[in-house]
């Protein structure tokens, strides 16, 4: 069986737990922005300041990330894990170019900011996945 | 990069687990490791010869 909850170490549920709340929170940080810049709800300067807070929950993120490698002792996990993260990375900066060419009136801005964290970690989730299978 | 780790954890009658727990690495890096598809870093190594009381050289060869 793949890596169950009941496998998974402290380290690894409490950043698994960690990036989780924080992906949620990126995601409603995204969403207000795009809800708040599109009705026009504030005027420009604070506009500008709520577009810049999703940022806060994606540096938080990354740290979490960063913080699980240093601490991962499992040297196969910590490189499958890696591994991984460039599937996503690599996925996500391919899907944004090609959002970038469909959507080329920038019809889209806001949007592909959420779908670019939505690939990335559906990308990065399905690679870890794949690789533990492959790992059994 | 050839290594004997199932034949020295075979003599133990040790399982991929058993041996996981030993080392504090999952069943996975184990099993990668056995089957040529993951090379472990220097220490790893060290702490795989010191569990079967022989020198990494025993253990892994760089022979095709």
């Amino acid at each position: 069986m793949l890596f169950s909850c009941n496998q998974l170490k402290p380290l690894q549920r409490r950043s698994g737990t960690l990036f989780g709340t924080f992906l949620i929170l990126t995601m409603l940080t995204f969403v207000a922005a795009h809800l708040a810049v599109e009705h026009a709800l504030f005027s420009k300067s604070i506009l500008h300041l709520i577009e810049l807070l999703p940022a806060i929950p994606v540096a938080a993120m990354i740290f979490i990330v960063g913080r699980y490698l240093r601490r991962e002792t499992d040297e196969f996990v910590r490189m499958l894990v890696t591994q991984s993260l460039l599937w996503g990375l690599g996925v996500t900066m391919i899907g944004d170019i090609v959002f970038g060419v469909i959507f080329e009136d920038g019809s889209a801005h806001g949007i592909s900011q959420i779908y670019n964290i939505d690939v990335f970690c559906i990308t990065a989730l399905a690679a870890l996945v794949i690789q533990l299978r492959r790992a059994q | 990069m050839k290594n004997r780790l199932r034949v020295l954890r075979a003599e133990r009658g040790w399982s991929q687990a058993d041996l996981a727990d030993r080392l504090d690495v999952s069943r996975q890096s184990v099993n990668a490791i056995e089957t040529g598809r993951f090379d472990p870093s220097l220490p790893l190594a060290f702490k795989l010869a010191r569990l079967f009381s022989t020198a990494i050289e025993h253990i892994f060869s760089d022979e095709p």
